[in-house]
């Protein structure tokens, strides 16, 4: 085992630093991450929220580096502890994976392979995230079984010989979220866990994976659309526009004052707290991201957006508090 | 309520099989198919007895023929007769041989289906390596050769690659026997009908690789354009699968790449080659047509090619159904073959 | 005008809208990709080449019935360019010629096929679950139990071996095909919302089935029809390979093969100059196909 377990700084189990990412169609190139820095501590628990396609999921995509094949990361670093991600050996990273972060996919849909059993899926990522421990086949399944036991997955026997189609969408995710717990021994990837649930099985699904991320101690990244989740299960929060974080906050101060003109305009239009982001009414065209927008990537939408500097000036960090930080010129100077 | 064991379940649960309603589907087509040929044979203008024995054959020859096929009587009738013939096993004589049909075909037809064993052969080994591997690295040297193989292969009709590799191997380097099944000094019983098969049993070496010569360039002819494009097909499933986000979460578990490529992607974009693939096996029983010819195999088309140059009806419904038949089987097979890889598609499709 | 019938409208003029915005993406990318624009000069050349095939040839002559012992199996050469057949002909005047012959059959065929086969299908497809579609259906699928080639086969050697018949042969056997892939679009499309509007607004089926679906549907069918016209030349080829199709003297390629066949391998360049036109004709098809998919498929 190389990644070292001693952490240099509690405050600093993942740090993403000026990250870039590029998807390459074959027309088009798009700039999906611009300049992304985030930092998750041991133990902490850090919301990211943002209209649909600003970026979240490439976010957490790029640190495992399981981007589909045209998306590529330009440059930026991304360090795990000691190791910096970008750079490692392919050994480290497959150890990483297999056995510190896990990740749970947006849709339970589409993240279980339709030709396998769940009984396959399982046991493949546990021979893998224990793959030292020496254990055999039907230890394996003991523990896939524990597993679909912590996650309330009724008769678990009997699904762990069904395929994916079979089953409904709230015990797919279930299953996704078993696996996903499988290699998270230290940090969760939480990407949408509850879209395209039905809107009483998402509140089941969000509450269990609550309980589970305490009970094992886990630290997380959850990306959600339900303001009022965030709200309930985070202490820090990023907020994502165009690929840039626009402002991040502990999540208590972000929610009784936002900053960020955009920030605002999230929570004043998505007053019901389970409303999805996305319904968002802005002035402007939505984002292009193939030639994005110079200065405030904002500003073509903002609602004070129309001074010189916001057009021209890309907007610093500003730190308002000691905690808090926003990009935008209206806080400057 | 539904009792497992009841039979009526159990038989209702096999009439809605994908399978079984493929298989009653086709064979209703082979008898469809039947209708047509036999039809488009008889209401064609001018009189098919005339056209079959020619200008100068004797009247009352004609007129033996015509009452030999029922020409003279109504055409539902001239069915009727044909159809119950057909249940016995005969399908009338033919003016190629003067034989029963079905002689005919027995004695022609295992040589094509021992190069379309070999055709497949080459294109399922073929698509699954080249498919795989240049679908695992896109991009890659592979890959790009790959890419032209299969315009080259799309743009050179099989008859064309027979020309080409006879041409190289045979009469240029002298590799390969240009025609034939086997060279002249080698005898090998007949069992099966299949040279090497029949060599195997009878413990003839000699036979088998003299056979087994013999099959390899117009195996290859017919092989080598579908196979690239099969390939290819292989190939853009793997690479839209590796996107997928089935894929992306066994990466994100630090599975290790060749069990995601080989196992893991392979499986699921399989199950949109494979129909194809098996297409073009199937086709097979018709494009070795073309290339029959060139090697002058003695197969289906060598019987057919000239009972059709002949308009010898009988002749030509024989092997339309044939090769209907086999087409028929091939396709039933692949559903088969498509069923055990795809669990929606055994209990079912989506729920 | 009620809420809802405006509301309805309101789909449909959406739908109108994107119809066109489609079109002039599909416009801009097809002026972008090389591959659709390659496929697309190179079809048009040899268009033009067939067309003027007189103009063109060095001996136009020599297309048919000529006859000059003295200059027979000569090799390629800057005159001769594919060299002189067994008649002393100029091979690559006759695959000129040829190339007039398989646009001609491609131009027929996909006339009569590309119609029927679309009405068809859309036929079948709008009217999903009643009789209609299950007659048209059922005799497609027939149809396609057959390996096309023995049906093509068996139809010309039916009627006379000539390429009219050929012609007659491949539409037979091409359009189930064809019936069968708008089938499967026009199924897929006729429960969106703005042929639901249609319908509840009272828009006649014919007008649902033309002006709605079949807009959306025309990229691929005509990827599809370009793609397959390769495949009618290939068809085509056979079936004269075969001697069932075209009959010498007639400039067809596939004919000409199978005549020079017999001088194999002793004159071996004479089936270079009908094999590489061939090779080039399903190549252009197959360019400009692709080029359209990409164009169509969206970004």
């Amino acid at each position: 085992m190389q990644v070292s377990d001693l952490v240099f700084d509690a405050n600093r189990l993942l740090t993403v630093k000026n990250l870039y990412v590029k998807y390459k169609s074959y027309w088009y190139i798009y700039h999906v991450l611009n300049d992304i820095s985030i930092n998750v501590g041991l133990g902490e628990k850090i919301g990211i929220i943002g209209e649909s396609g600003a970026g979240k999921t490439t976010l957490l995509k790029s640190i495992l580096q399981v981007l589909p094949i045209n998306g590529k990361i330009t440059s930026g670093e991304i360090f795990y502890r000691d190791v910096n991600l970008l750079k490692c050996s392919k050994q480290i990273l497959l150890e990483i994976r297999r056995k510190r972060v896990g990740m749970i996919f947006q849709d339970p849909l589409a993240a279980l392979n339709p030709v396998f059993t769940i009984k396959d899926h399982l046991l493949e990522v546990l021979r893998y995230a224990n793959e030292t421990a020496n254990i055999d086949k039907s230890d394996l399944i003991n523990i896939a079984l524990d597993l679909l036991r912590d996650t309330l997955i009724p008769d678990p026997e009997r699904i762990l010989n069904s395929y994916p189609f079979q089953l409904s969408g709230g015990m797919r995710q279930r299953i996704v979220i078993a696996m996903a717990l499988a290699s998270a021994r230290e940090l969760l990837l939480a990407d949408e866990p509850t879209t395209n649930l039905d809107v009483t099985i998402q509140a089941q699904i969000l509450k269990l994976i609550g309980e589970l991320v305490e009970k094992r101690g886990l630290s997380m990244i959850l990306i959600s659309h339900a303001l009022g989740l965030i709200r309930k299960m985070t202490e820090r929060v990023y907020v994502m526009y165009g690929g840039n974080i626009i402002e991040e906050a502990p999540t208590f101060k972000l929610f009784n004052e936002p900053l960020h003109p955009y920030t605002q305009l999230l929570f004043k239009t998505a007053p019901k707290i389970l409303e999805p982001l996305s319904s968002v009414e802005l002035r402007g065209n939505p984002l292009d991201y193939r030639n994005l927008p110079n200065g405030c990537v904002f500003h073509p939408r903002c609602p004070y957006g129309d001074s010189e500097v916001c057009r021209k000036v890309k907007p610093h960090q500003v730190k308002v508090e000691k905690d808090r930080t926003v990009y935008c010129h209206i806080y400057g100077s | 309520m539904k009792n497992r064991l009841n039979i009526l379940y159990v038989l209702e649960r096999i009439f809605n099989h994908m399978l079984f309603k493929r298989t009653v589907l086709s064979l209703l087509s082979l008898f469809g198919l039947s209708l047509i040929i036999f039809t488009l044979a008889r209401i064609m203008p001018g009189d098919p007895a005339r056209m079959a024995l020619g200008p100068r054959a004797p009247e009352e020859l004609v007129q033996k023929y015509r009452e030999m096929l029922h020409l003279d009587k109504p055409i539902y009738l001239q069915y009727y007769y044909w159809l119950t013939d057909f249940f016995q096993g005969k399908l009338g004589i033919s003016l190629t041989s003067f034989r029963e049909v079905s002689v005919d075909i027995i004695e022609f037809l295992p040589a094509t289906l021992e190069l379309m064993l070999y055709v497949a052969i080459i294109q399922i080994t073929g698509t699954l390596i080249l498919g795989t591997l240049s679908g695992s690295k896109p991009g890659s040297i592979l890959d790009g050769a790959l890419r032209v193989f299969s315009y080259v292969g799309i743009c050179v009709p099989p008859f064309v690659w027979g020309l080409i590799l006879q041409f190289i191997f045979s009469y240029i380097l002298g590799f390969f026997p240009a025609t034939e099944r086997l060279s002249p000094s080698v005898q090998v019983p007949r069992i099966t009908g299949f040279v090497t098969i029949d060599a195997m049993i009878t413990g003839n070496l000699r036979g088998f690789v003299d056979g087994l010569w013999h099959l390899i360039l117009p195996s290859l002819a017919l092989a080598l354009g579908a196979m690239a494009q099969e390939a290819r097909i292989l190939r853009s499933a793997m690479v839209e699968n590796i996107n997928k986000d089935y894929i992306l979460t066994l990466l994100s578990h630090g599975i290790p790449n060749y069990r995601i490529y080989f196992r893991y992607a392979l499986k699921p974009s399989l199950v949109s080659t494979i129909p194809v693939v098996g297409l073009d096996i199937a086709s097979l029983i018709a494009n070795a047509f073309m290339v029959e010819v060139i090697f002058n195999w003695p197969g289906l088309s060598k019987f057919g090619i000239t009972a059709m140059l002949r308009k010898d009806l009988n002749g030509i419904v024989g092997v339309v159904l044939v090769a209907g038949l086999v087409y028929t089987i091939t396709n039933v097979i692949v559903d088969i073959i498509l069923t055990l890889l795809d669990p929606r598609l055994r209990y079912g499709g989506e729920r | 005008m009620s809420h809802t019938q405006r509301k309805l409208s309101f789909i449909l003029e959406k739908e109108k809208e994107m119809k066109i915005e489609r079109l002039r993406r599909a416009w801009f990318r097809f002026k972008k990709s090389k591959l659709a624009l390659t496929g697309f000069l190179l079809f048009s050349t040899l268009l033009v080449m067939a067309i003027f095939a007189e103009f063109v040839t060095p001996y136009p002559k020599h297309a048919e019935t000529y006859v000059d012992f003295k200059a027979r199996f000569r090799p390629p050469d800057l005159n001769h360019l594919f060299g002189t057949d067994h008649l002393g002909r100029d091979i690559f005047t006759r695959v000129v010629f040829g190339f007039r012959l398989a646009f001609l059959m491609i131009g027929i065929v996909i006339s009569i096929v590309l119609p029927v086969g679309t009405v068809l299908g859309l036929l079948a497809g709008y009217y999903k679950g009643k009789w209609l579609d299950y007659s048209i259906m059922r005799a497609a699928d027939m149809f396609v139990s057959i390996p096309p080639l023995v049906l093509a086969l068996s139809i010309c050697a039916i009627l006379e071996p000539n390429i009219v018949n050929a012609m007659i042969a491949v539409t037979l056997m091409w359009w189930p095909w064809y019936t069968r892939m708008v089938y499967s679009m026009t199924s897929a499309l006729r429960d969106e919302p703005y042929v639901w509007a249609a319908r509840a607004l009272g828009v006649r089926d014919i007008n649902i089935m033309f002006r709605e679906i079949l807009p959306n549907i025309l990229g691929p069918i005509l990827t599809k029809a370009t793609l397959d016209a390769a495949w009618v030349i290939l068809i085509g080829a056979t079936i004269s390979f075969l001697g069932l199709g075209a009959q010498p003297p007639t400039p067809d390629l596939g004919t000409m093969i199978s005549e020079y066949m017999v001088y194999f391998p002793q004159y071996w360049w004479m089936i270079i100059g009908p094999t590489l036109g061939i090779a080039i004709l399903i190549m252009s098809f197959n360019l400009l196909g692709d080029g359209l998919r990409d164009v169509f498929a969206g970004e």
